[in-house]
């Protein structure tokens, strides 16, 4: 009988391969979306993952908005450096990111991890390759597209409405000077803070994609997996997400 | 010359046992089967899914299992598929033009125009452009499934159908409706080939396949899984 850590070592380097290989194979056939059918899907996967949630996520923006300003302005007084510094490292930095990320993981992943299990045990994959088309361009590189063209640009609506509505609302409860502190914000803001984060953005979008893409397309011939395959991919994405953040935060230090 | 669609050659899988087949251009054949199992097994096998233990497959004159898994879809685009089901995801419509638009075969009035020219011939009652299309194929039956995998390949007008199981479990008059559509594509296309996936016998008399053409019949014997097994 094999040691309990190998066969857990062997389990997580097999899950790392097939995801190696499935977004080496999505990045080596992005040419596929010059097709129609491709590209359409991609538009789909785009709408549903970028902007169906948009609602809830504003709701969520401006709530947070409201209670970090609040809230710092209580702890940390009224300096606007102070506050700038904190909403900047704490909520633009660190939090947005990773909120949207989960949020994305939860709705999308899930649905594409589900839908891919479900498109599998009913031969609907199988029909793909008869009829010549192949399964990781048409079914593969649209959903790598649409997360990762999604979460950068969630997580930038996010970080604007935290930050331009969230202290707007709270200057009606708390004295905030808006002109000063929308300037010191903004004059905080360095080109490679926003490259790090677009990155890691990016990152997040196709670890959410390629996670849910394997668990879902990898699922054994049975309906009983189709609901395992999204819970699955959300398991890892909760382990892989935070996992990236730390090495992302070590990285720009 | 007449070039050959399939060609099988002492073909050996754990599910099914093949000496030799042959399809030429035009041609008609009908590959009975015990199970569904075996059945899908040696479309599986005839289109590059799982590569034989041994014997030589041969698809439009060359063999699957030699080549790139690009070239090998591209090869897939020549052959129509029936009875594989539909996208679950995609309506009717769009599931009937996908592997004509995906292979770039035509572009979308192109498509539009094949299908209404299909539909005129053979959707008298108008149930097709009037629903059907614009629905999602789990409000579609098993029979108007069919129909549609053969109306799919009048879109992408392939040099060969591949049908699984499409004239199993019919009564008279769904059997006369798939009838009439095949002799259509036939028509429309005398070099189409056939390769009809049945299990059991095919159908008789007066819903003979015959009306294709001249048909032969191969009867898969069972695999090197079942030999096993007996042993």
């Amino acid at each position: 009988m094999r040691p309990v850590h190998r066969h857990v070592i062997g389990s997580i380097a097999s899950f790392i391969q097939l995801n190696a290989v499935l977004v080496a194979h999505a990045l080596t056939h992005l040419g596929a979306l010059r097709l129609r059918p491709v590209r359409s899907v991609a538009w789909r996967q785009i709408y549903f993952t970028g902007i169906q949630p948009l609602l809830p996520i504003s709701f969520v923006a401006v709530a947070i908005g409201f209670t970090m300003e609040t809230q710092m302005r209580s702890l940390l007084g009224s300096g606007i450096e102070i506050n700038v510094k904190m909403l900047k490292l704490v909520v633009l930095r660190e939090f947005a990111p990773l909120f949207v990320a989960f949020i994305v993981l939860g709705r999308s992943g899930a649905a594409i991890a589900s839908e891919l299990a479900g498109m599998k045990v009913e031969g609907e994959i199988r029909s793909l390759y008869l009829l010549g088309i192949d399964p990781g361009q048409y079914l593969i590189v649209p959903r790598i597209i649409g997360c990762c063209v999604a979460v950068p640009v969630l997580t930038f609506y996010f970080q604007i409405v935290v930050t331009v509505i969230g202290p707007a609302l709270a200057s009606a409860f708390v004295e905030i000077d808006l002109g000063s502190y929308y300037q010191a914000l903004l004059q905080s803001l360095t080109l490679i803070e926003i490259i790090g984060s677009v990155a890691k953005c990016f990152c997040f979008g196709l670890i959410i994609a390629s996670i849910a893409c394997t668990s879902g397309i990898h699922v054994p011939m049975s309906r009983i997996w189709i609901p395992q395959a999204a819970e699955l991919a959300v398991m890892r994405g909760f382990l892989l997400i935070p996992l990236t953040d730390v090495c992302f935060g070590l990285l720009l230090l | 010359m007449q070039n050959t669609l399939v060609h099988l050659d002492s073909v050996k899988t754990p599910l099914f046992v093949c000496d030799q087949m042959e399809l030429g251009e035009g041609g008609v054949k009908v590959v009975s089967v015990d199970t569904v199992e075996q059945g899908n097994a040696f479309v599986d096998a005839l289109m590059g899914l799982s590569q034989p233990e041994s014997g030589c497959i041969k698809l439009m004159d060359q063999n699957l299992y030699q080549k790139s898994e690009t070239s090998r879809l591209r090869l897939l685009a020549e052959v129509g598929h029936v009875g594989g089901g539909l996208i679950s995801n995609l309506k009717v419509w769009e599931n009937l033009v996908l592997p004509a638009s995906f292979h770039g075969r035509v572009n979308e009035v192109e498509a539009e125009k094949r299908l209404l020219a299909a539909l005129e011939v053979l959707d008298t009652r108008g149930v097709w452009r009037d629903g059907r299309l614009s629905s999602l194929p789990d409000t579609l039956s098993a029979q108007a499934l069919r129909v549609a995998g053969l109306l799919r390949c009048a879109v992408s007008r392939p040099k060969l159908i591949v049908a699984e199981f499409l004239l199993n479990d019919l009564e008279s008059g769904p059997l006369e409706r798939l009838l009439k559509i095949l002799q259509w594509l036939r028509s429309e296309d005398p070099k189409l080939g056939f390769l009809f996936v049945h299990l059991g016998l095919p159908p008789s008399g007066q819903f003979s396949l015959d009306k294709l053409g001249e048909f032969g019949m191969v009867t898969l014997e069972k695999g090197t899984h079942a030999i096993s097994e007996n042993d």
